[in-house]
């Protein structure tokens, strides 16, 4: 992509947009999203994982391999993203797409130490990725975000969006975190992952919530074809991001810590419907009352 | 006359749909159970009362279907409900029976969605069998 000139500077010529959504999100991630993973202690985690069975180890590898495997390829996969809205001149909101970078970065480091430090550096993993995993992680998101380089337009914006922020983070690793954190603390086990899951969530509530206002927003400029391209992607992507929860499930005969595959789906399932509505109802909203969205619990 | 959607000739033309489509049979082969469909009244959109269908679905095979009765509806693992227009735009292929679900467009009012969402090819082919019936639709379909 040629680069493009700067002609004027929109921060020397008017005030940042503080008011505005993706400016609450940035001073969100200031506040909230400044934390270190190698400040977090996991001596008595790997006290716990010592103490854990075989299958207990196992499940708590599984998950720990499909995070880490997680945010490692939406580390990797973002900067299109970025770039597109870099070349809109959207200043404000590539101010709070670098937090969600970094954060992403972050959480990579965090998982790595846990299997470098707890897990005792455990090899080769590659045997938890399942077909669906490969599907959404191996093919879906880059090519989605991948597409953005050649093709800015709303509707390829819109579908990946969808990809990264509906799918990739809104089924699959908030349910997987959530779970994840549950178990945890439901058998007081590694009080660092705890910690760890709590913020790593909040960074990611933030940018689920980006995700949510920026597919608004191009809903509410450019209307059905955006939508339709939404419902469109979702429908593509809904089956197997749910058959990666089934397959996570498959692998055992008795799930260890009393994992629930219900509980599972029906917290993505909640927390899907409630972001695809608040998606829907920009098919009937002018941009401000985008700008206006409620604050995000971060 | 074509069958009018809903109704128990178009249930029994489905059934034998199905049972034409290689790729139901396929991708229904671990399916196992009933299931009633209801498509819950809009006078606006020409359905009065509620219509409701029982299906007998068996390892890629539909055994028998027709409108459910209220056992039906009782003892059926799964009853799935929306109104006429969510109805309209899952058989248009225009809005996937997932999706669907997961946006509470469709509503799973008996059942297990754990149980339910392993089948999701199964009720993609379900639907395009649906959708491929010569159909008559009540006036206020029209759009």
């Amino acid at each position: 992509m040629p680069p493009t000139p700067h002609r004027a500077f929109r921060s020397t010529h008017r005030s940042l947009a503080t008011a505005g959504f993706p400016m609450r999100l940035w001073n969100k991630a200031k506040e909230h999203g400044v934390w270190d993973p190698r400040a977090i202690d996991f001596s008595r985690d790997a006290d716990d994982w010592r103490r854990l069975d075989d299958g207990q180890r196992e499940v708590l590898l599984h998950l720990t391999t499909l995070f880490q495997a997680g945010e490692e390829s939406v580390t990797l996969d973002l900067l299109p993203l970025i770039q597109v809205i870099a070349e809109e001149g959207r200043l404000e909101e590539e101010m709070y797409l670098t937090s969600f970078l970094w954060e992403e970065a972050k959480h990579v480091e965090l998982f790595r130490r846990f299997l470098d430090e707890v897990a005792g550096g455990p090899g080769d993993l590659s045997r938890f990725f399942s077909d669906s995993y490969h599907t959404i992680f191996g093919e879906e998101l880059p090519t989605a975000l991948g597409r953005l380089r050649h093709d800015p337009s709303p509707v390829a914006q819109a579908e990946a969006s969808v990809t990264y922020n509906m799918i990739v983070e809104g089924v699959l690793a908030e349910t997987g975190y959530h779970a994840y954190g549950e178990m945890l603390k439901r058998n007081g086990l590694m009080p660092g992952m705890q910690r760890a899951v709590d913020l790593l969530r909040r960074d990611e509530s933030r940018h689920m919530a980006y995700g949510v206002y920026l597919l608004s927003r191009l809903v509410a400029e450019h209307g059905d074809p955006v939508w339709e391209a939404i419902e469109g992607r979702l429908g593509e992507l809904l089956a197997p991001a749910v058959g990666i929860i089934h397959e996570i499930f498959a692998r055992y005969d008795e799930m260890p810590f009393g994992l629930e595959l219900d509980a599972f789906v029906e917290f993505a399932m909640g927390q899907f419907g409630k972001r695809s509505a608040r998606i829907e109802r920009a098919r009937n909203q002018s941009l401000a009352e985008i700008e206006a969205m409620g604050a995000v619990e971060a | 006359m074509e069958p009018e959607v809903f109704t128990a000739p178009w249930a029994e033309a489905w059934c034998a749909e199905l049972n034409a489509s290689a790729a139901y049979r396929e991708a229904a082969a671990r399916w196992e159970g009933a299931l009633v469909l209801v498509m819950q009244a809009d006078p606006a959109m020409g359905i009065a009362d509620p219509r409701s269908l029982y299906l007998d679905l068996h390892h890629g095979e539909c055994r028998l279907a027709r409108p459910a009765t209220t056992d039906d509806t009782g003892a059926a693992p799964f009853v799935l409900e929306a109104t006429p227009a969510v109805w309209k735009r899952v058989l248009e292929g225009r809005l996937d029976p997932l999706l669907g679900l997961m946006t509470g467009k469709v509503r799973l009012s008996r059942g297990s969605l754990a149980k339910l969402t392993p089948q999701v090819q199964a009720a993609k082919e379900l639907v395009r069998s649906a959708a491929r019936l010569a159909t008559t639709f009540p006036p206020g379909w029209q759009t």
